[in-house]
């Protein structure tokens, strides 16, 4: 499971240097004087809690011991936006709380510098055309905006963040994104960088009058670790980026990946440690991955999360504003009044919370927090000395961000992770402390153990060698198929995520498999298997093919990704959705097209 | 040469066994006139000229001076492919994985040596690897003086010709001997047949090249002029010049100029029919489909090669007139596969041949003799030389050198090699000699197949001589039966591999055997109906017919199918080019022999192809032997509709097609 030494990931950074990259420190003067032009425009929300910043307003929080409340937007068009915050902001008010601050959820074009946003197609969400709608987005209603997603870290980065400022949002993000996200149809990853540092260079420049660079880590590469030691270490190597290189003040924000309560907490205490106790975070997300379809059992699950992330707030107030999902956000985008009550629901869960704080014990979270800080340092001693060797400019913040991102988090945590050297596993490495989605992995496999060790799956695979390889970054899934298929007695080999179709036909011919199993969920799996398949037939190389995960495909226009199980079948491919269709693809295995006599 | 051209063709067939010409009026389409004579191995021509001569002397050299067209269809380079008797030559391929073909058993490409050279393309025509040409320039200055040719294949090389083409002009800077490349021979995807059929290309070469020299001398001899065409694996012709640059593409020429030869001269109507050919050895089967061949997509395998030539799509059974018959239990009896003498060409007296099939005790089960040929043993054989001893003038029985020898295996191996140099003739019942039996068949002496009949009647347990022959001609009838619903249900994409169970075993059996047992009746009839070529398939179809109802038809001459085949055939020019998408989805690529060029729309990449592959066919064409006709333009979009309904488009290939043909009875053709 081990794929480079240092030489090899040498070999790799010097190759991802032979790209002709801008001085950063250039870059970031230029970022500097582009901020001279700018002026930071007051929000309602400004004016009516009397701050110039929301920076300045969450440290009020902290000291007043106030929870701040954030929630999300994601309607269609601005005006349903901008009607949605006005009728939020009534709500609130009639209700007697605070909406502190709402997130919206623009197009993914606005990454795009606008001279490209309307050659993409639309996606979800609106976007901002004129200075005066983004004027309206701080006067749409006294609630401050957070604007998160498709800003920084994106070639659009250094306009979208002056009209951002100017417009008075002084948290914007998203770093985490830069390193895991692409806008549609761009492919000058340098500029990408480039605009990236130059934004938070901007941001570098109003720190002192609250500007924040948001960083959601489980929405970067964060949510890509196995290790939560590594995210720890990953979150000193941004905060050095930002702040040592770009001098901006880095508001580091968690929680949509985190279901165990103990580390929920742990984390804001660990954040609050990373950032010198001087931590001001954007906000901390609700837990995505334990929701269900069914709205009653999220509703419980949203208590549960919210009463943790509610006293430990109280306990370590670190301006985390924080977020009660609407129950519904699982099956659709939740309607307003679903956003009403998630936020009545939470309102009513800090009345709880208050009367239990005295009577809870936060002991695990802290040794949770002090040991991924720990491993963390040590991530980041190993990861600065690292790239210093393999011959990166560590001053240097273009350099930085672009080999970062080019290096990937698999290659990051299996070069720089701190756990103990374990060949089998992947990454080669055991985590010190798991992350919630490795442990749910690992559960996974458990649970479907039997399935597999069932006589019928050891006679279809047993003795099989089996090529495994993702379409895209979804390395657990790899890991749970890896683990069951071998308990049938299969050999599995590993080719690893993102790897594209000429990579698994090469491995299948080197190798000399009798089965391909590929997992996707990138909504390209029709695109992929005719790509596989011809990449296959011009190496003369044909076994049983199975595809794995979510089998849709994307179509340039079209919002939602269509289902292409069908598609697929008639291509001479096995879909497999779920584990059981896995085992139950032996029948397929045996009358499908047999391994080519080469 | 009269004022008038001529409206003859000569077609020529020089097959493994017999060589055959035949006279054919192009305006009627009538066979004027036909002749066979024995193939001569050692020089093809030779046998050419013997039966040229007696077509000659049958219909007068007058007409046969004046043909337009001498067209000529050959087992040659199949036989030299099987045989492995080719030229050295030396593969080149670029940017192939470097253990490619060491890791199955694709390792005998028909290359002599492999150079593996770094370069090669990726699925979208785009540069993998940069061409290494020093690399390629060192190798090749190591190896011109031991290669008679080189083949070139590139990785995506019909993506993107350019690191071909570039080595192309290096070789031929250097070495000055024959090359082809793999995008010349094939635009279809697979790198390992496309390196084959370059290589396999490329040592034929200059085997072709002396049969079409020799060839045009004997013609000259016979004061012969006309241009000489040769017959591809799908039935269509190519000019001698074309075909000794592309010999790969004769193969198969021979059962492919067979089909088409035996729907010419049918007499029924339907353009759509299955064709059995029998023949002493083995019976090919194919489809033709309106008027044409049905081609093998995946490309004609030979041997152990398998290529990209795009051929007919031919099942060889092993089952002949001249197969082997040999019992098993009482009441079982087994064809094949072994080729041998029919009794009644064996050439002796009764009394003889009475006094062979004594030997051996009561169940004896191998009818074999084996009778003295012509061939000289190489020094150094003793159990050959031993077995020689013992077949001395007049021939023995297999029964009795099996019993002079402990070691059977040495023996059977003996008596093959034997056999292979001409040193013995193997001689048994068979098939022809149960059609002999019956009055089916008169080739040779009744008298001796009867002799074996009776001998292994008793054996068999039947009742006499005409009832153990019409169990033969039932038996084979009921393998070619058998071989037709099989080739019937792969049509409908049914895998051989999953017909090999028991209760496709029990259907094919309610089937074909009429007096199958049970309360379940089958009954099964052709869609198409059947022609047969070949001196025995007349009888042996009858019973087919009898088996699977549909309508079977042996048609006049059809022992001189080929060579009509030969005589019938058009000139044909046919590439396909596609046009894809690029990765970025917003530009197209042309993916033209030439070298690909990229646009911004699909149209104008397509109405680019259109334009460059009219130049470059119409300047093939010529090459070909094509006059002046039209070019053909089919275009076949890959698309999926979604459930949705929404589109996603892979790309479209244009299938460019040029055809010239002499006959008129199809004044539609171009």
């Amino acid at each position: 499971m081990v794929s480079m030494n240092f030489s090899d990931f040498q070999k790799r950074v010097r190759k991802i240097l032979e790209t002709e990259l801008p001085d950063g420190r250039l870059i970031r003067d230029e970022g500097s004087i582009l901020a001279r032009d700018i002026k930071i425009g007051r929000t309602a929300f400004m004016e009516k809690m009397g701050v110039t910043s929301e920076a300045e307003y969450k440290r009020q929080c902290i000291k007043d011991r106030r929870i701040m409340y954030h929630c999300h937007i994601g309607m269609n068009t601005w005006d349903e936006t901008a009607r949605a915050l006005k009728r939020l902001y009534q709500v609130a008010e009639y209700n007697g709380f605070v909406q502190d601050r709402a997130g919206i959820c623009l197009d993914r074009r606005m990454g795009l510098p606008e001279s490209h946003r309307f050659n993409v197609p639309a996606e979800t969400g609106p976007t901002l055309d004129s200075m005066q709608d983004w004027l309206d987005v701080g006067q749409a209603a006294p609630i401050q905006p957070h604007m998160g997603d498709f800003m920084i870290g994106f070639p659009a980065a250094t306009e979208n963040t002056t009209r951002a400022l100017q417009a008075g949002v002084t948290t914007i993000g998203n770093l985490s994104q830069y390193f895991s996200h692409e806008v549609p149809m761009w492919k000058d990853g340098v500029r990408t960088a480039v605009e990236t540092a130059k934004a938070i260079s901007i941001m570098g420049v109003f720190r002192d009058q609250g500007a924040l660079m948001h960083s959601y880590l489980d929405d970067g590469l964060g949510a890509l670790f196995f290790d939560c030691a590594t995210v720890a270490g990953w979150a000193y190597l941004e905060r050095y980026i930002v702040e040592e290189l770009l001098g901006a003040k880095l508001s580091h924000c968690m929680g949509g990946l985190i279901s165990d309560p103990v580390k929920r907490s742990g984390w804001v205490f660990a954040l609050d440690e990373i950032h010198d106790h001087d931590c001001i975070g954007s906000m901390f997300f609700g837990d995505t991955i334990s929701f269900t379809k069914n709205f009653d059992t999220n509703r419980g699950l949203v208590a549960e999360y919210m009463l943790w992330d509610i006293m430990t707030q109280m306990e370590c107030p670190t301006g985390h504003a924080l977020l009660s999902i609407p129950v519904t956000e699982a099956v659709r985008i939740p309607s307003l009044e679903e956003i009403v009550e998630a936020q009545f629901f939470a309102r009513r869960l800090e009345d709880v919370a208050r009367r239990l704080l005295p009577h809870f014990d936060f002991s695990g979270a802290k040794a949770f927090a002090s040991q991924v800080v720990r491993g963390g340092r040590e991530v980041y001693r190993k990861a600065m000395e690292g790239l210093n060797e393999a011959g990166v400019d560590t001053q240097d913040p273009v350099q930085m961000l672009y080999v970062l991102k080019r290096i990937g988090p698999a290659v990051f945590e299996e070069m720089f992770g701190v756990g103990d050297e374990e060949t089998s596993l992947p990454r080669g490495r055991v985590p010190q402390v798991a992350n919630d989605v490795f442990e749910k992995s690992r559960e996974c496999i458990e649970l479907n153990r039997s399935l597999f060790a069932d006589p019928e799956a050891q006679e279809t695979f047993g003795g099989l060698k089996v090529l495994l390889a993702s379409t895209d970054v979804h390395e657990h899934a790899l890991f749970v198929i890896e683990n069951l298929l071998r308990t049938t007695g299969a050999e599995v080999i590993n080719l690893g995520p993102e790897k594209n179709p000429d990579e698994v036909a090469e491995g299948v011919l080197v190798n000399r498999v009798q089965v391909v199993l590929v997992s996707t969920h990138n909504g390209m799996a029709l695109e992929y298997a005719k790509v596989l398949l011809a990449e296959m037939e011009e190496r003369d190389v044909q076994v049983p093919i199975i595809f794995g995960g979510v089998l849709n495909q994307k179509v340039d226009e079209e919002i939602m990704p269509v289902d292409v199980d069908e598609d697929l079948v008639r291509l001479g491919i096995i879909p497999a959705r779920t584990l059981e269709d896995l085992v139950n693809a032996g029948s397929s295995l045996c009358s499908g097209p047999a391994g080519k006599d080469r | 040469m009269t004022g008038r051209i001529s409206s003859f063709i000569l077609g020529i067939d020089a097959g493994g066994t017999f060589t055959d010409a035949v006279l054919v009026d192009s305006d009627n389409g009538h066979v004027v006139g036909a002749a066979k004579a024995p193939t001569t191995r050692a020089s093809l021509d030779h046998g050419v000229s013997l039966a040229i001569e007696k077509l000659g002397r049958q219909i007068g050299w007058e007409s046969l001076r004046q043909v337009r067209s001498v067209n000529l269809s050959t087992t040659l380079a199949t036989n030299a492919i099987v045989e492995g008797s080719f030229s050295h030559t030396a593969l080149i391929l670029i940017g192939y994985t470097p253990n490619t073909f060491t890791l199955g058993k694709g390792d005998s490409l028909g290359a002599s040596r492999l150079i593996h050279v770094d370069g090669g393309h990726d699925y979208y025509g785009n540069e993998r690897k940069p061409f290494d040409e020093e690399s390629l320039r060192e190798k090749v200055i190591e190896l011109r003086s031991q290669v008679e040719a080189f083949a070139v294949s590139g990785f995506y090389g019909v993506r993107n010709p350019s690191h071909e083409k570039r080595a192309r002009e290096i070789i031929q800077e250097l070495t000055g001997l024959p090359i082809v490349c793999g995008f010349e021979l094939s635009s279809q995807l697979n790198s390992v047949k496309r390196a084959t059929t370059a290589a396999l290309n490329a040592a034929l070469v200059p085997v072709i090249k002396d049969l079409l020299d020799s060839l045009t001398q004997s013609l000259l001899s016979f004061r012969i002029t006309a241009p000489i065409m040769v017959v591809r694996g799908d039935g269509t012709l190519m000019s001698a010049s074309w075909a000794s640059v592309h010999p790969i593409e004769t193969i198969l020429s021979g059962p492919a100029a067979s089909m088409m030869g035996a729907l010419h001269l049918a007499e029924s109507e339907s353009a759509t029919c299955f064709v059995v050919d029998m023949g002493g050895t083995t019976s090919d089967l194919a489809r033709i489909t309106d008027g044409k061949l049905d081609i093998r997509p995946e490309g004609a395998s030979v041997g152990t090669f398998r290529t990209m030539v795009k051929a007919v799509d031919v099942r060889t059974i092993g089952l002949g007139g001249d197969s082997e018959i040999h019992l098993g239990r009482p009441g079982e009896l087994f064809v094949g596969p072994r080729r041998v003498l029919p009794l009644c060409r064996a050439g002796m007296s009764k009394e003889r041949m009475t006094s062979l099939l004594k030997d051996g005790d009561d169940d004896f089960k191998f009818p074999l003799f084996l009778l003295p040929g012509k061939g000289k043993l190489p020094p150094g054989h003793s159990t050959e030389t031993r077995i020689l001893e013992e077949v001395g003038d007049s021939g023995v029985s297999c029964e009795k050198v099996l019993q002079r020898f402990r070691d059977h295996k040495a023996v059977e191996a003996a008596i093959g090699f034997l056999q292979r140099t001409g040193c013995i003739s193997v001689c048994g019942f068979t098939p022809t000699d149960a059609l002999h039996v019956l009055g089916s068949l008169s080739l040779g002496d009744r008298a001796l197949s009867l002799i074996g009949a009776e001998r292994l009647a008793t054996v068999f347990g039947a009742e006499c001589a005409a009832d153990f022959s019409k169990d033969v001609v039932s038996t084979v009838s009921r393998k070619l039966a058998e071989y037709l619903l099989i080739d019937c249900l792969s049509m409908e994409g049914v895998s051989e591999e999953s017909l090999k169970d028991r209760l496709t075993d029990l259907l094919l059996c309610k089937l074909l055997d009429s007096d199958a047992k049970g309360s379940l009746c089958l009954r099964g009839s052709l869609s198409r109906p059947v022609l047969g070529v070949g001196a025995p398939t007349s009888a042996f179809c009858r019973v087919v017919e009898s088996r699977l109802s549909g309508e079977v038809e042996v048609p006049p001459h059809s022992f001189v199918a080929s060579a009509v085949g030969a005589a019938i055939g058009s000139r044909s020019l046919k590439q396909a080019v596609l046009v894809a998408p690029l990765s970025d989805k917003e530009h197209f690529r042309a993916h033209l022999p030439l070298g690909v060029k990229d646009f911004e729309t699909l149209d104008e990449a397509i109405s680019f192809a259109c334009e460059k592959m009219k130049e470059h066919l119409g300047h093939n064409a010529q090459k070909v032997g094509i006059r002046d006709c039209e070019m053909q333009v089919r275009r076949e979009d890959d698309r999926i509709v979604l459930k949705n309904g929404k589109e996603l488009f892979f790309g479209t290939t244009l299938w460019f097609e040029l055809n010239d043909r002499d006959f008129k009875e199809n004044p539609d053709c171009c």
